[in-house]
């Protein structure tokens, strides 16, 4: 039975640093920094259906949610990214949707 | 500078290869309690760093936006000088059309993202431990013990590749060939625990004296040895014999029997051209023809081979 994804799993992200804290903090402050920027550029070669630069973008942007352990936010970026590989615009369409709930949410946490 | 000294893990250097800082960041944290990193963050940084650092294992990203991991793999393992480095992929997907693509790209391994820390590490020490013993070995058939210098059968391995290299990139490859002067009277009057005492002075010498991994100094027989300058023309070369025979000079080794009365060398350069076709056999005749050249000149002086000396 596969687990629901947590909006942030920070133990295991905190394991995975092996226990690192402030390796956790920098990581964290470069993805919020990251993430608005890159998203916004997502949605803007979505729309004109530039497959090639939404696959590559959400899968930079699904690697660096699963290293801090935002699986909620690396799955919804992980169907974005299959969508873009099959070019399947309702897929994709949905995959969007998702991670701009997911990616609202997961930011509120982090910022907190 | 060749080592002629045995490493330990502690000893290696990794190189890092990623295109996102958080994942640069992650990777060296784990490792560097136990090993030496160092990150770039692009493909084409990483062939260019292998190239003139030779890391001892590379942690290589797949998907980056100038080149992908497995191409990156593949060139390094296409040249000579990088094709002995063993490349771990970091990937986001470990599903079997990427495993597939990990192995037939050349790479050792593959750890999946986001990493294990536990895995990788232990994956990174298997495979230096693993690239140590590999090099030991080849330590052990390629180096003459006396001198610490490669050996003839490292020459005869290694040097189709070197041109090969040389030729599909369209750089130069040259030879300085040198031995030292008055040796035979040398061991004359010391004795040959001492002319062996100067071989491996000189030897050591010369491998502290040429600055770049890639150059590489061979001991051809005797007292003759061979410098391999890859990546440098004759006016290069020339330069580095040059500067080879004022360091022997100024090691200030006592020879009665030599009109300077200290130890010197003689050299001869030449570069491979490409009627030699393929081999470094006449590119080294002809250096032989300019080491000729320099004894007729009296000795201590070097020589670039030009078209007269055939």
């Amino acid at each position: 039975m596969s687990e629901t994804p947590l909006l942030w799993n920070k133990e295991k992200a905190l394991a995975r640093m092996m226990g690192k804290q402030a390796l956790l903090d920098k990581v964290t402050t470069l993805f919020l920094a990251q993430f608005p920027s890159v998203w916004a550029s997502t949605k803007s070669d979505l729309e004109q259906r530039n497959w090639a630069q939404v696959k590559a973008q959400s899968h930079t942007l699904k690697g660096s949610a699963a290293e801090l352990g935002l699986e909620a936010l690396a799955a919804a970026l992980f169907s974005l990214e299959q969508a873009a590989a099959s070019q399947d615009e309702a897929q994709a369409s949905e995959a969007q949707i998702q991670t701009e709930s997911v990616s609202e949410q997961t930011l509120t946490i982090l910022n907190k | 500078m060749q080592s002629t000294r045995t490493r330990s893990v502690e000893d290696c250097h990794i190189l890092i290869v990623d295109d996102q800082q958080s994942s640069r960041m992650i990777l060296e944290s784990l490792l560097e309690d136990f090993v030496t990193c160092t990150s770039v963050s692009t493909a084409h940084d990483a062939i260019e760093w292998s190239r003139a650092n030779k890391p001892d294992l590379i942690l290589m990203d797949v998907v980056m936006p100038d080149m992908d991991g497995h191409q990156a793999c593949e060139m390094l393992n296409d040249m000579a000088e990088t094709a002995h480095i063993p490349v771990i992929f970091v990937t986001g997907s470990a599903n079997d059309e990427e495993q597939e693509k990990c192995w037939e790209a050349g790479g050792v391994d593959f750890v999946e993202k986001p990493v294990n820390p536990t895995t990788l590490r232990n994956r990174v020490k298997s495979h230096l431990n693993h690239k140590l013993k590999t090099d030991l070995l080849e330590k052990l058939i390629y180096l003459d013990r006396l001198t610490g210098a490669f050996n003839r059968h490292y020459l005869e391995d290694n040097i189709p590749s070197l041109i090969r290299d040389s030729q599909r990139n369209g750089r130069d490859l040259s030879f300085v060939l040198f031995d030292i002067d008055y040796f035979k009277q040398f061991n004359d009057i010391y004795g040959h625990l001492k002319g062996d005492t100067c071989l491996w002075k000189i030897s050591k010498e010369t491998m502290q004296s040429l600055l770049r991994p890639r150059d590489t100094l061979v001991r051809i027989g005797g007292e003759e040895f061979l410098v391999i300058l890859p990546e440098t023309d004759e006016k290069g070369a020339y330069a580095v014999a040059q500067r080879l025979i004022d360091t022997i000079a100024s090691l200030k080794i006592e020879h009665k029997r030599s009109p300077t009365h200290v130890v010197t060398v003689s050299a001869g350069v030449s570069s491979y051209q490409d009627a030699d076709d393929g081999g470094s056999e006449n590119a080294i005749l002809r250096a032989d023809k300019a080491l000729y050249e320099a004894k007729a000149r009296g000795r201590n002086t070097a020589v670039l081979f030009n078209a007269s000396m055939e």
